[in-house]
């Protein structure tokens, strides 16, 4: 139950404050939670992912600034009823959605575990590459408004990630851009995805649209009666938050916004849309949720992380000998997450609605020294993590030459560089069995 | 009273620490986080825990491995422990560091790997242009066996598995079978890469391949190897450790552990030669 409280903690803090998403807090928290049980990782990660999506929506509504980037239908709509002076409908709507949407993802789960060992069947080479490369075109193409930058993103994290030496096949092949024992080891990750991914976010600043706290009212039932009244929107976006998760990568963006259009198109057919909707927004919300689980399951059934914080997350776990195809089951999925997940939402619920005034405190400690304090915990993980592997002067220097281009950067999107820099070398060895598996059938 | 007592307290307590002060022990895991020799090594850790201060490393591939163990062997009081896996390429400058010799030498384990099919398949290894899943540099076994072959690379052996589960390719060739004996139900073996056949599946010199054993060198760098390896054999026969538990379940798999060291490094050298 600590884990469970610690993670509800984290998720809340890591979902109200803009640049302190999922990736930030794991970041921080890397040292303590390389110090954790496997089991006690998972319920604190869990915890984090899951109140991160409710928490999101709150500061999206309040104060209009996007927590998460799939929090962007939560500003669209929710700021907007709450500019309309129904802001405590946007965030009690919201969270019951994101609560129905969790059960009902976890009971579609259930019912389709049985199968689950079908899937690496499934997940054959061909199907890697379509997938892999899809979602880094989708990327490519929906990151930045410029798709020439994406791509010299994406060219720019292969690169960076194909520098050191082959640890794929143990050949020591080198691609060393200066010549230093250290290189042979690649650049690392956190130094990589620090310097390029959380130093911008850093940068950024958002404006927050203050509004009074008073309209975040605690009259349940009235709360309760009006959602009922509009879930089937709820229900629309827990089925397509469930199926779009499994879309890596992107997937609660990806889900939240589809979900979200989707009940704009409904609406506008009825004549019943402005932007203010509550049936969108309880969908978009309920498609957050479902989705920021499902797209865990490619994770757990397949030791698959398609997303920075899951890598990251993926990194910490299997370093205490924890293997997903091999100590993740139906039993280990039943006693450790399904039973976790229950209390962690209802939770997480009883923070974004309930309790969110009190929570929207937070906002009143200043931005940049947050940012501060966030940099200077950041170079620290750095240093700590890399003295573990004797590098902590590399891991540092990497960082720093990184925070130029950086800073460079800030105004672009880099979730396309971390992409293809974390997954370079899946990248690489899909290739090479692709290329090898087509010329053996062309031979045939 | 208490004036006496409280210091005196404070001595045995202070004193009592340092004398159960325990040695710092370097583990470098040179393989994958998902792979057997983190399995085996973590096993190792847990073992070993109430006698050293363990510090687990990552560091997969032996450039990375070598790398990190320069920088722990610097200093000449530390302890380290890695395995060097007979699969790397010997020639590479970059896994040098490592590789094994009388002086850092520990002891080995010798595993023999396996070509397999899933039991609804008709392929053999002498069927004509049948397509082999393989990892690392296994496919030189098929050197010398008179067939054309379509080989396809995967990134390890649960790659390779996976692909012949999923029926991309027709026979898979891996050199660490554990992941063959965990689907032993949809799997049959045809031939074993060692020198030795292992129930019904005779080894690959039969039909003319090129024997290939596999072998994963524990290699030492510090002060106390010897009292490291006698815990070490110690720990091994304790049926309630976690090593004996992992070596157990593995098929095909003998530890030379109580072996002559000098003989096992001149197997594996024999066979491997830098």
């Amino acid at each position: 139950m600590t884990f469970v409280l610690l993670g509800v903690l984290a998720g809340t803090i890591a979902g109200i404050i803009p640049g302190v998403g999922i990736f930030v807090t794991l970041l921080i928290l890397y040292p303590w939670l390389l110090s954790l049980s496997p089991i006690d990782t998972f319920i604190f990660y869990i915890a984090l992912v899951s109140t991160t999506q409710y928490v999101g929506s709150v500061s999206a509504t309040v104060f209009g600034v996007p927590g998460e980037s799939s929090s962007l239908p939560a500003v669209y709509e929710g700021n907007a009823l709450f500019k309309q002076g129904e802001g405590g409908l946007a965030i009690s709507g919201a969270a019951i959605g994101s609560l129905l949407g969790a059960f009902l993802t976890l009971g579609l789960v259930v019912i389709l575990s049985p199968f689950f060992y079908l899937i690496p069947y499934f997940f054959n080479t061909y199907v890697q590459a379509v997938v892999l490369w899809a979602i880094l075109l989708v990327m490519t193409i929906s990151s930045n408004k410029n798709i020439i930058t994406s791509f010299l993103l994406v060219v720019f994290g292969f690169y960076l990630g194909f520098i050191g030496c082959d640890t794929v096949a143990g050949f020591g092949t080198c691609h060393m851009p200066i010549d230093h024992p250290d290189i042979t080891t690649g650049l690392p990750m956190l130094s990589v995805v620090g310097a390029l991914f959380v130093f911008p976010q850093l940068l950024k600043s958002y404006k927050t649209s203050f509004n009074d706290y008073t309209q975040i009212s605690s009259s349940l039932l009235y709360h309760f009666n009006y959602f009922v009244k509009n879930i089937s929107s709820a229900i629309r976006g827990s089925f397509i938050g469930f199926f779009l998760g499994f879309t890596p990568g992107a997937s609660t963006a990806l889900s939240s916004n589809a979900a979200h259009r989707y009940e704009v198109l409904i609406e506008k057919r009825k004549n019943n849309y402005k932007q203010g909707n509550y049936r969108s927004l309880v969908a978009a919300e309920t498609a957050n949720n479902s989705a920021s689980f499902t797209t865990l399951l490619p994770l757990f059934i397949l030791g698959i992380p398609l997303a920075p914080s899951e890598a990251l997350f993926y990194d910490i776990i299997t370093l205490k000998g924890f293997s997903f195809m091999k100590d993740f089951d139906m039993s280990f999925f039943m006693t450790t997450i399904a039973y976790n997940l229950i209390i962690i939402n209802i939770l997480a619920f009883l923070i974004a609605w309930p309790f969110a005034k009190y929570i929207s405190l937070l906002y009143k400690i200043p931005s940049y020294l947050i940012r501060i304090f966030v940099f200077v915990i950041l170079c620290y993980v750095l240093w700590y993590v890399g003295h573990s592997y004797f590098q902590s002067e590399y891991y540092l220097i990497v960082f720093f030459s990184l925070l130029p281009i950086g800073y460079f950067l800030r105004n672009f999107d880099t979730m396309p560089l971390i992409f293809a820099f974390i997954l370079q070398d899946r990248f690489y060895m899909n290739s090479h069995t692709l290329y090898d598996l087509t010329t053996s059938y062309l031979q045939f | 009273m208490f004036k006496h007592f409280i210091p005196a307290t404070l001595f045995v307590a202070l004193t009592s620490s340092f004398a159960f002060a325990k040695d710092t022990l370097y583990i470098v895991n040179s393989g994958s986080t998902g792979g057997s020799y983190n399995a085996q090594l973590t096993a190792w850790m847990s073992d070993l825990d109430d006698y050293y201060d363990v510090t687990y490393v990552q560091a997969k591939g032996c450039a990375k491995a070598s790398a990190v163990i320069n920088k722990i062997s610097a200093d000449p009081s530390n302890q380290v422990i890695t395995i060097y896996s007979s699969a790397w390429d010997q020639k590479s400058d970059a896994c040098s560091t490592i590789y094994p010799t009388e002086d850092n030498f520990f002891f080995n384990t010798y595993k023999s790997g396996l070509i397999f099919k899933r039991n609804d398949s008709d392929a053999t290894i002498l069927t004509d242009g049948v397509t082999i899943g393989f990892n690392g540099t296994n496919n030189r076994v098929l050197e010398g066996i008179d067939n054309n072959f379509n080989t396809v690379r995967y990134e390890n052996s649960k790659g390779v598995t996976l692909a012949v589960l999923n029926g991309e390719v027709e026979l898979g060739l891996i050199n660490s079978a554990s992941e063959f004996w965990k689907n032993e139900d949809k799997l049959s073996g045809l031939v074993m890469l060692g020198p030795d056949s292992w129930e019904d599946m005779p080894s690959i010199s039969t039909i003319g391949g090129t024997v290939s054993s596999g072998w994963d060198n524990y290699v030492y760098w510090g002060p106390d190897r010897d009292k490291l390896l006698s815990l070490m054999q110690n720990i091994a026969k304790d049926q309630s450790s976690s090593i004996y538990a992992w070596t157990n379940k593995n098929k095909a798999y003998w530890s030379n552990i109580e072996a002559d060291s000098l003989s096992s490094l001149s197997n594996f050298q024999s066979e491997y030669p830098r």
